[in-house]
This record gives structure tokens, sequence and C-alpha cells, in this order.
């Protein structure tokens, strides 16, 4: 659906749209069924942190290919584990189950703060921070102010934390 | 509307993991102990041979505390005198240590390292059971068993996986799942002030924690060396089959330079599910409420389980009633565990709160705004709510007093509320004070239910074993009536 909607604006867009956000707005009808039954509902979903996400990955995407070629010098072999830990690093936890150089891949990831270190739920719900330290600043500073994904991202983390603690500690 | 910040689903876990990152130091995720520690559970650590799937090469094993383990190796374990060595003397062990249990009306407990090392102990369980039970291999094969059997049953107190357990009461940095490493586990507890200071240090520790063996595979490093190990060994063992040759003697050399590599690795598996253990017990936590009935209820299992071993019914087809009173059992199991957990532990109930994950629908909580007659209304501002009219709950400060849903009301309210729920008493009316307006409240969709399995499987019992509507064992109805697809192609070349 994020997808779709990205596709769509890029659409209008080209058609001459000046405001493609309000023309496609991040929302879905979704046909879903009623729980326990067969019989289909239409339900309409806000879709505003998927379309958020992919618009980020795409907006990278140029950035990742133009690092790739600078980080391969001409003649560079990919048996040279240089050249490999020059390459921008693709870290997932899975990594680990198949990957001999997930364990590189997840020091580059470490090293750069990158959400994934805390799990693929972490990369998810840090998306709006883009880095794990600077997930840290919004939860520990409230005077750390970002743009509005950040700042709803520092209101959650801090009402998660809020409860944890007034579960752990009664 | 409500412009309150809401934590979202999940967010509990991360903002563990984000602290445990910020501190690289493991922080508590649980309030209470969701395992029992038997005082005199074995810890077990298995290597196998690469390549030879449910074999054991080396295996070290003691009890809870017990520094030195009893370490055994098969210098190759494909060679059937050298694997039985091993089998028997384990096997021995282990049947002694189950017979003991059974003695004093206990259960036995195996605590292993991760996932793999559990599910190896099911393949080779499953390996060895072509031997007949009375020998010592086809015993062990049996032994082996019930604790496979018993380890996908939540709540299951048998086979303890220690990094899973580690993973359930604390929050780290590290991938939880079935690939979770004890070793790195545990560096998140036990790093020297020197290392947990330096981030670039703390990883390094980390990537060489990982490599060492925690699963059933050796140590790759090492493996070059294992490899020619075993080679001289065999070479060896060819050389002491002729009859020229010296026997035993020759083959203690070799043997012994396959110990020396395998040995240390086991044992340094075994130390780390000791500190485990140790860390578990020493976190101090009250055991959750409801661990009594699934200890009973593991001695139960054990106690079925010995009984028929010991009467020949042991069989190693399972018969479809078995399979589907296992299913029901384990289903129950689930439903059980989950209830308990969000009833005593309070970050477990924080989850269900925010999600509704751990359990299918989430727990309603805030403040009563009035009561009638048998009627509470209750205003809430959780901003995911998944309950519906007509659904069952129990107050979670005394499950006796049963709820029903009557109609939940949106609101948009400027207290930040966002539903009203009206709910009817419909048990425990009498016997519980009911909360007064103003009152906080929690009250969760579910309770343990610990007799539910065995009354549905003893309701499962008395099903006839063909029912009338079950088709014909030989053919399925209307097969002779299906006509193979017509073949379109001569259509299309046409």
């Amino acid at each position: 659906v994020a997808v779709g909607v990205l596709a769509l604006r890029a659409t209008v867009a080209s058609l001459g749209a000046t405001d493609p956000e309000r023309l496609v707005p991040a929302r879905a009808e979704v046909v879903l069924r009623w729980r326990g039954t067969g019989r289909p509902s239409l339900r309409v979903i806000e879709q505003v942190d998927e379309v958020s996400i992919i618009a980020r990955h795409i907006a990278r995407a140029p950035a990742l290919l133009a690092a790739v070629e600078v980080a391969l010098p001409l003649g560079a072999t990919l048996d040279d584990p240089d050249v490999v830990m020059a390459l921008p690093y693709r870290y997932d936890a899975d990594c680990r189950e198949a990957c001999p150089l997930a364990e590189a891949c997840r020091r580059q990831a470490a090293a750069a703060g990158d959400p994934i270190i805390v799990g693929a739920t972490g990369r998810r719900a840090l998306a709006a921070a883009e880095s794990s330290t600077r997930a840290l600043a919004l939860l520990d500073d409230a005077d750390t102010h970002g743009n509005a994904d950040e700042d709803e991202l520092a209101a959650r983390l801090r009402a998660a934390e809020r409860m944890l603690g007034e579960a752990l500690h009664g | 509307m409500d412009s309150a910040p809401h934590a979202l689903p999940g967010d509990l876990d991360v903002v563990g993991a984000l602290r445990a990152l910020q501190r690289r130091c493991a922080q508590p995720m649980a309030t209470c102990l969701h395992v029992t520690v038997q005082p005199h559970a074995l810890v077990v650590c298995p290597l196998a041979l690469a390549g030879a799937h449910g074999s054991v090469h080396v295996v070290a094993y003691g009890s809870i505390g017990q520094v030195e383990p009893h370490v055994l190796v098969a210098p190759d374990p494909r060679h059937p005198a050298d694997r039985e060595a091993l089998l028997i003397r384990f096997g021995a062990d282990l049947a002694t240590y189950m017979d003991r249990c059974r003695a004093a009306g206990d259960y036995p407990q195996l605590w292993v390292t991760g996932m793999p090392t559990a599910r190896h102990l099911g393949l080779v369980a499953e390996r060895l059971r072509v031997h007949n039970a009375t020998t010592p291999p086809g015993l062990l094969a049996r032994h082996l068993a019930h604790f496979a059997a018993r380890f996908p049953v939540a709540g299951q107190q048998a086979l303890h996986v220690a990094s899973h357990v580690i993973a359930d009461h604390w929050a780290t940095a590290e991938p939880g799942g079935p690939g979770a490493h004890l070793e790195a586990l545990l560096l998140w507890f036990d790093a020297p002030a020197a290392v947990a200071g330096d981030g670039a240090l703390f990883e390094g520790a980390l990537a060489e924690a990982r490599n060492r063996p925690m699963g059933v595979r050796t140590d790759p490093l090492r493996d070059t060396a294992l490899h020619r190990a075993v080679v001289a060994y065999n070479r060896a063992r060819r050389s002491a089959d002729q009859p020229s040759q010296g026997g035993r003697v020759e083959l203690d050399a070799p043997a012994r330079a396959v110990w020396d590599i395998l040995a240390p690795a086991a044992r340094h598996a075994y130390d780390r599910v000791q500190r485990a253990v140790a860390l578990i017990i020493g976190a101090g936590l009250a055991p959750l409420r409801g661990l009594d009935e699934l200890d009973a209820a593991e001695a139960d299992a054990f106690a079925y389980a010995m009984d028929a071993l010991s009467a020949g019914r042991w069989s190693g087809r399972p018969s479809t009633r078995s399979m589907a009173r296992s299913y029901l059992m384990r289903q129950a199991a689930q439903e059980n565990v989950d209830a308990a957990l969000v009833l005593g532990d309070r970050v477990a109930r924080a989850r269900a709160r925010l999600a509704g994950t751990v359990v299918a629908r989430t727990v309603v909580a805030e403040r009563i705004v009035g009561t009638r007659d048998g009627v509470l209304v209750v205003r809430t501002a959780q901003p995911i709510l998944r309950v519906r009219s007509g659904d069952q709950m129990y107050w979670a400060d005394d499950t006796r007093l049963r709820l029903r849903i009557e109609d939940i009301r949106p609101e948009d309210v400027a207290d930040g509320a966002t539903a009203v729920v009206i709910l009817s008493i419909t048990r425990g009316r009498r016997s519980v004070a009911c909360p007064s307006p103003g009152a906080a409240i929690e009250l969760v969709p579910a309770i343990p239910d610990w007799g539910r399995a065995l009354r549905e499987t003893a309701r499962l019992s008395a099903r006839p074993d063909a029912p009338p509507w079950a088709p014909a064992r030989d053919r399925l109805p209307g097969v002779d009536a299906w006509a193979p697809a017509r073949d379109r192609l001569p259509g299309v070349d046409a």
C-alpha cells in the first residue's frame, strides 16, 4: 500500500500537481474479514508510518549506490577483506544464521548506531530517529527537539519507559 | 481528542534494549521468575561431529552448582564401539538420575545452552529409538524422548534453554529467538568495567564471544585440528586392529588428542550454563503465581511417561487419539501460561495492555467512573483496545470477580479517555468487595484453568474411535466421480 501511495504521488507530481501529499493521502481502504467469520469488511487504515519508512528508504537508495561506487576502486575484487569492509553494510538480525560476514556487518551497524542493533522491532520502532544514538538522546533529554516524527517518537519512548518503570518497581 | 503520548506495542522491549545498549548491561524485564530451577537439575552440553547429525562427539554434564562436569568423548562417533561407549555411560547416569526423581515423586530437569542443543537431544533420541528399550541406547532414547516431547509444551519445566530463560527475564541488544547465543548474552552481565565502558572494546568482546561454540557445532577455527586428530585416531585404530599391533595401547594417544580439543569446548559451554542458572537464581525474583501448578503438571507428565515405559506401552508411532490429546494439552498449556504471565508478571501485563499480543485481547485498565447494581462503568485511555461486547473479563486483583462486556462506547473527551466500557458482574458479586468509583482497575481476559487439559482429554477419550461421519478408511468419498482435467493444449494448437 505504501509503495502504491508513493507511486501515485510521483505520478500526480509528474502531471503537474503542486501538492501530491494532499491529493494522495497516506490512507488505504483495506478489505479485511471480520474476526472469526469469512464476512468481508472495508476499513480505512492510516499508513503514515509505512509511507514515511518507504520514502526514507527510497531517498537513501541513490546515496547507497553512490557509496558503493566510491568504495570500489578500479580493479577491486570482493575476495579482498578490506574491499568488503569498505562496502556499506546490510545487517539484519537473521544474517547471523547464514552469512559469514554477519559479524562484520554487525560491528559496522553498531559503530553507526543503526537501530537494527536492538532488533527488527527496534528498527521499525526507531525509524524516525534513524539511529539508536539519536533515539537515546530523544529518550534522555526532554529538551532535544527534532521534526514532528522525532517528537512523537520521543513522547512514545518516554511513555514506554515510564510504564516499564512502574511495572518493575511497582 | 486524546493528545497524550502513548507507547505502542513492542515499545517496552525497545526501551529495555536501548537502555541495555546505552549502559552495556542487561536490564530487568520481568518481575517474577517464570521457571522452576530444580536443585538437582542436570546441565547437559553435547557437541556433534560435523556432518554427522544426531551424533554425540562429546558431552559434558553435571548437577547445578557442580564445578567439575563429567566429560565423555567418542573419538569418532561414526565408529559403533566409540559411540556406544559414550552413550552407555551417559545413558546410565541419566537413568540413575531419572530413577531417583521417580522414587522421590519429583521430575527431572535438564538445562542446555541454546535451542540447537535442545533440538539435538531430540534428534539423538530419534536416531537411537531403533534400539530395543531394554538395551542401554534404547533406554537413553526413551529418556531423551521424554524431554523432547515436553519441550514444545508451554510452561514445561523438563528442558530449559538457558539463553531463552535469560532473554525472557532481561533485555539486551542481543538477537533473541532460536539464534540467541548464550556466551554473548552473558557478556551483558559479566563484562569487566573496562570493557563495558568502551563501545569498541565491548563490540570486540561480543564478536569474540559469538565465536565460541554454544550450540552443537564445534569451533570452526579449531575444526581443522579436530579433523586431523580424528583422521589420526582412525588411522591408529585401523593399525591397532591388525594382529601384529599392540591393541588399545596404540589408541590412547590419538584418542587423547581428540579429547584435548573437544573437552575444553564442552566444558566451557557447561560453565556458561551454570553461570546462567546462577544468574537466574541470584536475581532473587519471586516465583510466578502458577509455577506450583506447572511443577505438578510436569511431575504428572514424567510419572505417566515412566509408567508407560515400565509397562512397555512406549510406542514409536503415536495414535491419532494420542496426537489429538497432545495437541489439546499443548493448546491448554499455552493459554494457561499466557494467562498466568499476564496475571503474575507486571511487565507481561504492561505488554498486554499495550498490544494484546500475549493474549488475544488486551487488558482493560483505568478508572471506574460509576457503578450501578451489578454494573461497572470503566473509562479507559488505551489507544488500542481489542475487546468487544460479550467478552468475559476478570478483575486482576481478585480473579473471582468475573465480568462481561455489555457495551463499548468510543469517547472523545478532554480528559484523554478513548472509550467507556460497560461491564456486568457475572460471578463473584457476593464473595468479592466490588471496586468503588474512582478506583484504578485492571481487567484481564483470561485466568489459568489448570484442570482444563484433563477435562478436555477425558472428553476426547469418551469419543468413539470411528465417528459415524468419518469417511471410509480405504478411499475418499466421491473419488470415482473425479475426472482428470481436460487437456486444453490441443485446442490452443488448433
